[in-house]
């Protein structure tokens, strides 16, 4: 807890306090140029959570171009600046923490300092999180994570190699025998 | 009024089922650059579900027939223009914008970027909200067709018979040996699959194989068999092809149904009944017509034909017929009645009961849990199900089964899967190698289900015009208001709490209750604005579907619904359009129409 207090400040420690600067711009739109600013950091974290393995990762989909897409049109004011302002914070926390730009710092360091934070924001689920999600957006991670996730698993080499995507099936097997390493299907 | 209601089955072959050769019309081919003739034998307005039934219908006894739609032609496969696009083909890959919640905040609740073209605009097509009410549509050649939900189930005796043996609202004039044979007639048509269950409270049709379940929701439906006497698993009795009939189908297992689809899988107007229909040369549809009013003759006391907008070019032009289906959904229907005004029905056409636009219902869908089952890890499935489970009713079915908390009952929909990564990002911590191996393999099996609750009939509950706001036509608003009574509220609790114990009892973990709060509407099961009843006073049709008042008028979309038992109820509606059809063409022939 204090390692923490140390390394973000007050503005993140639980619950709403991470809405701490809506005292001056809460519902008004951040500056969304910030996105473009900083898109070679949001192509690392999205590569940090769904990194290259033997199947493509988040940077060989071009996920950061549709995170700032998502960002920009289908992300309500609220959560846009909750997402900026994490930005922000994660670039100080790496300055104060290590010395050094997020970017110029190791994975090791650099999921450190995210894990912090998801610990810091949760709960992900719950009563609280309902209204903490209605009232206040969504929180960084969170959203950094929803969109990571959707902009891979949506992607044409996310849906056809992360995971197992037909377009006509043609026939319906009810129940199959998972195949060894099955991989999940990219669409419903 | 009651022996009316006998029991006249479907014709054998349709077809040939051409008795009236003696039509008003002269002219027989309309050509898109304009009409040559204004005069039909019959004038359908909408080409939804219902509307697309009333043309094959008609048509295919010789009718030469109208169809007038208020938005624009959508061809079959020409027109599905998302129906072979993946994902990533899609700008924001399914996702709505902020744009969408804001321009079309009610539709927008009910499309994504893959069937958005399917609904209206919000800003375009105003309508007001005396209490939140979601009405969602759909304005094109084919209607809501296009995006249904493809569930098909028969009303049986016990919904017939409810309003009755209750004292609520009116009597249903009809009772199941009047439909049954209709059910059929309209079940092989459009092909639904379903598996026979022989309950009482809800029928059995004629069914292509089921689609299957897959192994959760089979162990679910087994243990809910042995644990439970009085409730059933069955898989939803949808109108999507396991065989191919016709020349349609079969379903290839995208379940991406609400693009349209270019296997004609699943039943639409555009695919089935609207093409049936032109092929008998009968047809004539003109897109963009908006129906301001039904006109009346004072002397001849009849209809005599329509008033219609150019919703383009806004010109206003007459069409006349011997008889006219309105078919323009629930809401739509009861504002034209409405707007239909004259020295003989100064408060709407076929209202001196003064029940048009009141015993406006929805089914509530505000309820449901979900579980996890940690088994079957090596099990898994191939192609996508269109269909779903389905709990039918199981409350006040009997003596066994009575509630003293509400009366009528619940469907229960559900599904069964393999969690995937959609539902596991915003659970699975961590960054990384580990994060990714997690959300790309198949989750816990899961179930989700919910209830589909009937709705009682209540005069408060209405649709009205507005006397001064107008859309862009000139035709007054619509303004509906709408609240749930103690009986959805008791029966929105009984739902949440069976839900959850069913899943308890068959060894689902981690259950979650829920309730939330749609508006009514949403569950786009709005019906009874111009309810059937055997008493002319109380009701504003008759056991065929006419209205008392003016006989050569008929309603057979979903105003006519007495009251909305728990079933998803486009199947009745199809079923009561082509008995009615029946029924017109006869009394045409009698000479009555």
């Amino acid at each position: 807890m204090n390692r923490r207090k140390a390394l973000l400040g007050t503005a993140l420690i639980s619950g709403i306090v991470y809405s701490g600067y809506k005292l001056f711009d809460f519902f008004t739109p951040h500056n969304i140029e910030k996105l473009d600013l900083n898109k070679a950091l949001i192509d690392e974290l999205a590569e940090i959570i769904i990194p290259r393995t033997e199947t493509p990762g988040a940077k060989d989909v071009l996920a950061g171009e549709l995170i700032i897409k998502l960002l920009k049109d289908c992300t309500t004011t609220n959560t846009q600046n909750n997402f900026i302002a994490g930005l922000m914070q994660l670039k100080s926390a790496a300055i104060s923490e290590y010395g050094k730009e997020f970017l110029n710092c190791s994975l090791p360091q650099q999921i450190t300092l995210l894990n912090i934070i998801e610990q810091d924001e949760k709960p992900f689920n719950g009563i609280v999180w309902k209204i903490q999600k209605k009232l206040l957006g969504k929180s960084f991670i969170y959203t950094l994570k929803e969109y990571t996730t959707k902009a891979y698993c949506t992607s044409m080499l996310g849906a056809t190699q992360g995971l197992k995507y037909v377009l006509i099936p043609g026939r319906r097997l009810a129940c199959t025998d998972a195949e060894p390493n099955q991989k999940s299907w990219a669409t419903q | 009024m009651q022996n009316q209601t006998k029991n006249r089955g479907p014709p054998n072959n349709a077809m040939a089922n051409i008795e009236n050769t003696d039509t008003l019309s002269t002219a027989i081919n309309i050509n898109s650059n304009g009409l040559t003739q204004h005069t039909f034998d019959a004038i359908v307005v909408g080409s939804g579900i219902s509307g697309g039934w009333a043309a094959k219908e008609l048509c295919e006894k010789g009718l030469k027939t109208l169809v007038l739609e208020r938005g624009r032609d959508v061809k079959h496969i020409k027109d599905y223009t998302t129906a072979l696009k993946s994902p990533w083909d899609f700008d924001h890959r399914l996702i709505n914008t902020q744009k969408d919640l804001e321009e079309c905040p009610i539709q927008s609740t009910a499309y994504d970027e893959g069937n958005k073209h399917f609904f209206v605009n919000d800003k375009e097509h105003p309508y007001i909200q005396e209490n939140p009410f979601h009405w969602i549509r759909g304005y094109q050649v084919g209607g809501r067709s296009l995006t249904w939900g493809r569930q098909c189930y028969r009303l049986s005796d016990l919904d017939f018979e409810a309003n009755s043996k209750e004292g609520i609202a009116v009597d249903w004039p009809i009772r199941y040996k009047d439909l049954e044979t209709w059910y059929s007639y309209v079940e092989q048509y459009i092909g639904i699959s379903g598996r026979k269950e022989g309950l009482s409270q809800l029928p059995d049709g004629e069914f292509q194989p089921p689609i299957a379940f897959n192994c959760i929701e089979d162990y679910f439906a087994e243990r809910i068999k042995k644990i439970y006497s009085d409730r059933v698993v069955t898989p939803s009795r949808v109108a999507n092809l396991t065989k191919g009939l016709s020349g349609r189908g079969p379903c290839q297992y995208r379940n991406l149904c609400s693009r349209g689809c270019p296997f004609a899988a699943y039943f639409s107007s555009n695919s089935v009944t609207l093409p049936a229909a032109f092929a008998t040369g009968n047809l004539s549809l003109i897109p963009h017509s908006i129906v301001i009013e039904v006109l009346y003759d004072k002397e001849k006391k009849r209809a005599n034909g329509v008033r219609v907008i150019d919703a383009i070019t806004k010109q206003t032009t007459e069409y006349y017929a011997r008889i006219i289906f309105l078919n323009a959904s629930t809401i739509a229907t009861a504002a034209i009645l409405l707007n239909s005004t004259s020295s003989s029905f100064p408060n709407g056409l076929g209202n001196s009961s003064g029940q048009l636009g009141h015993n406006l219902m929805d089914h509530f869908q505000l309820a449901g849990a979900t579980g996890i089952y940690e088994g079957y890890k090596d099990k898994y499935y191939y192609g996508r199900s269109p269909g779903s489970i389905h709990v039918p009713r199981f409350r006040n079915i009997d003596e066994k089964t009575k509630r003293s908390d509400f009366i009528r009952g619940y469907g229960l929909q559900g599904k069964g899967e393999r969690l995937s990564w959609d539902d596991m990002y915003a659970t699975t911590e961590g960054f990384g190698v580990d994060f990714k191996d997690k959300i790309t393999k198949p989750g816990t099996w899961e179930i989700m289900m919910g209830g589909w609750g009937e709705t009682l009939p209540n005069f408060n509950n209405q649709i009205t015009l507005d006397e001064t706001k107008k859309d862009q036509w000139g035709l007054p608003l619509v303004k509906v208001e709408f609240k749930y009574g103690e009986n959805e509220k008791a029966m929105r609790y009984d739902i949440k709490e069976s839900c959850a114990e069913m899943l308890e009892k068959t060894g689902f973990k981690n259950i979650n209750a829920f309730e939330y709060d749609k508006p009514p509407g949403s569950a786009v099961h709005e019906m009874g604005t111009a309810r059937m009843g055997l008493d002319p006073k109380t009701s504003v049709l008759n056991a065929f579907n006419q209205l008392h008042d003016v006989k050569n008028v008929f309603v057979t979309d979903g105003s006519c619904m007495s009251s909305s038992a728990t079933q998803n109820p486009s199947l009745t509606y199809m079923a009561l359009t082509a008995r009615a059809c029946q029924y017109a063409v006869d009394e045409m022939n009698k000479g009555n129409l």
